[in-house]
């Protein structure tokens, strides 16, 4: 049985339109007009508890808004969210027990005190006994490493640091399901990578199901077996990440560093179906059905003596980039 | 029993609001100590002013003006300048930053009362400063002003006044809290807090008696003396002061109540609309 259903969301927001120069800043003073924004349009999916579910799209393409409508933080224009066979705008306090939520962009910790009383706080708010609450907290502190800074002001925290604890803090109540809106956002390698081993191993010890959205793509590969693909409100993908990867013909690119004397005439004439981008680097993108890799790699070796190269399979960022053209192209 | 365990449970709950609200006002000593330097100008400028006022008048010093001595004015003022700063109350503030910067997501989702989390933060601040600011202040003010015998003293209608005073502060600071609320409600509409807030201080101060005591103000100060406005100063300082009967006293407390609750209903309905208005764009 589905944990999180989705039901025809939509969501309108009003936008009052502002001209250019003061004299129209003094007619909105007057009179004011409005456009109609569809950030989400009919959205319709359902999850099942355990599952991390990547939700992806472009800047402003409905990701986050979906997400403060399944908290039940933003009011849909149409539809509903169902989460424990419970509607969330009807049980929103109740079903907040059961969520945790991260939002990269703002913090949930108190500023100006130390991070371990944060945690108290959330202690009390959630109403979690001593016993779940030592087990929990030693736990999350052990898997972010927070114990280095717990007595430490929020406002002095470096921002891996404060995401890793805004992480642990919205997991000390132990919660059926995780919102993260961004969740690597801002960060180097090492606390993405941090953060990453903490979902997947919060995911396998409690079973908790996460609903991620993000513009990295490692984190999708890394993280999530199924995602949903939005753009400009309506889902476009939502499926399997291998399924998908698949679907796009098995493609394969070929990297190397680039040099003068490189003529991109002699690839064409051994495939046209080869795609060629140069910047930095020198990337050869093709499908397997219709390009011979060990012919290829010969020809690169013999012909342009390339002894330094990567192969490897289509990004998820590259299908999302096909997909939203493809969808440019239908419209 | 059982009841009372849930009950319990949901009250501990904001015992970490009540907290913040202490701390909050901690973070802020330089607060405390400028509110005391303008508190010391404010008295000094009324003694001058009720001094010149009172010198001019037929009787002198002695005089009796809308049934204020010299030294019932000043302490009235000295009095109104501490409760004001006892029921002050920064919830429109902290709901204007939580709208404006989009942190109001991470409240709402939190399993607690949006209105009874800045309630209690308002409780915490409102515990701190009557301990550690208005008590000292007001025990020192009335001990000077007794002590010297510049006001009438009767024991025991004097502790009468003072438990009076302790419920009406308590029905002010619900009171003043529910409007700053409702105006924190309205900036969900204008995005904006400076000129809401500047609006209703103004209103405030004029309608509680805060400046002027509203028997100052004739036919219209006994109007405004049953507005809700006027247990934000007036009738409680008259309370402690002795100036209302017993009778009037019960039947202002009653009013005062039928205002908390008026006001706490439109909160109601109005943060059920205001929910509905949220817009948290990028991210």
């Amino acid at each position: 049985m589905a944990l999180i259903e989705v039901k025809n969301l939509s969501k309108t927001f009003k936008k009052p339109i502002r001209g250019n120069g003061v004299l129209s800043m003094i007619k909105t003073l007057f009179s004011r007009k409005y456009e109609s924004i569809e950030a989400v349009k009919d959205v319709s999916f359902s999850i099942k508890q355990g599952e991390i579910v990547g939700y992806i799209g472009a800047n402003g393409a409905g990701k986050s808004t979906t997400i403060k409508m399944m908290c039940g933080i933003l009011f849909p224009t149409n539809g509903e969210v169902i989460i424990d066979q419970k509607s969330v705008l009807k049980y929103r306090k109740e079903i907040n027990q059961e969520i945790g939520v991260v939002f990269g962009q703002k913090t949930q910790l108190w500023w100006d005190i130390p991070l371990i009383e944060t945690f108290k706080i959330l202690k009390a708010i959630y109403s979690v006994s001593d016993e779940d609450y030592e087990e929990r907290f030693n736990y999350l502190c052990d898997l972010l490493d927070l114990r280095s800074f717990l007595n430490q002001n929020v406002r002095s925290l470096s921002l891996g640091q404060r995401m890793r604890a805004d992480f642990a803090a919205s997991l000390i109540h132990n919660p059926k399901i995780l919102y993260l809106d961004e969740p690597t956002i801002g960060l180097d390698v090492l606390v993405k990578d941090k953060i990453r081993k903490a979902i997947k191993e919060l995911n396998h010890h409690y079973n908790t199901t996460v609903i991620l959205t993000t513009h990295d793509m490692k984190d999708i590969e890394e993280l999530c077996d199924r995602i949903i693909i939005i753009d400009k409100g309506s889902i476009l993908y939502d499926g399997n990440l291998e399924d998908i990867k698949f679907k796009f013909g098995n493609i394969k690119n070929i990297v190397f560093p680039r040099f003068e004397d490189f003529d991109e005439n002699k690839i064409k004439e051994f495939n046209k179906a080869i795609n060629i981008e140069i910047d930095d680097n020198i990337r050869l993108s093709f499908s397997l059905n219709e390009v011979d890799l060990d012919a290829l790699l010969l020809l690169l070796i013999s012909e342009y003596k390339i002894s330094d190269f990567k192969i490897f399979d289509i990004g998820i960022e590259d299908i999302t980039k096909e997909l939203y053209a493809k969808n440019e192209e239908e419209k | 029993m059982l009841k009372m365990k849930k009950k319990n449970r949901r009250i501990k709950k904001y015992i970490p609001f009540f907290n913040a609200g202490i701390k909050e006002f901690l973070v802020y000593k330089a607060q405390v100590y400028g509110w005391l330097l303008i508190g010391i100008i404010e008295i000094l400028f009324l003694f001058f002013l009720y001094h010149a006022i009172y010198k001019n008048a037929p009787e002198g010093m002695n005089s009796i003006i809308n049934g204020f001595t010299f030294y019932e004015m000043i302490l009235y003022g000295a009095t109104s300048f501490i409760f004001a700063n006892i029921v002050s109350s920064e919830t429109g503030w902290n709901i204007f930053v939580e709208v404006r910067d989009g942190t109001i997501v991470n409240t709402l989702t939190k399993p607690v009362s949006y209105r009874l989390r800045h309630l209690f933060t308002c409780f915490g601040n409102a515990f701190f400063k009557i301990c550690f600011v208005a008590l000292p202040l007001l025990v020192i003010l009335y001990g000077v002003f007794i002590g010297f015998g510049f006001v009438s003293f009767e024991p025991l209608q004097f502790i009468l006044n003072v438990l009076f005073f302790i419920l009406f502060m308590f029905v002010a600071i619900l009171i003043n809290d529910s409007v700053q609320y409702l105006v924190g409600m309205l900036t969900f509409y204008t995005q904006h807090m400076f000129g809401l807030d500047m609006f209703i201080t103004s209103i405030k101060t004029f309608l509680s008696g805060a400046m002027v005591p509203l028997a100052y103000m004739g036919v219209f100060g006994v109007v405004f003396s049953y507005l809700p406005f006027a247990f934000l100063a007036s009738t409680p300082i008259l309370v402690l002061m002795g100036k209302i009967e017993i009778l009037s006293i019960i039947m202002f407390l009653a009013i005062a109540i039928g205002y908390e609750i008026l006001l706490e209903f439109i909160n109601h309905l109005l943060f059920r609309h205001c929910v509905k208005k949220i817009v948290v764009q990028g991210g």
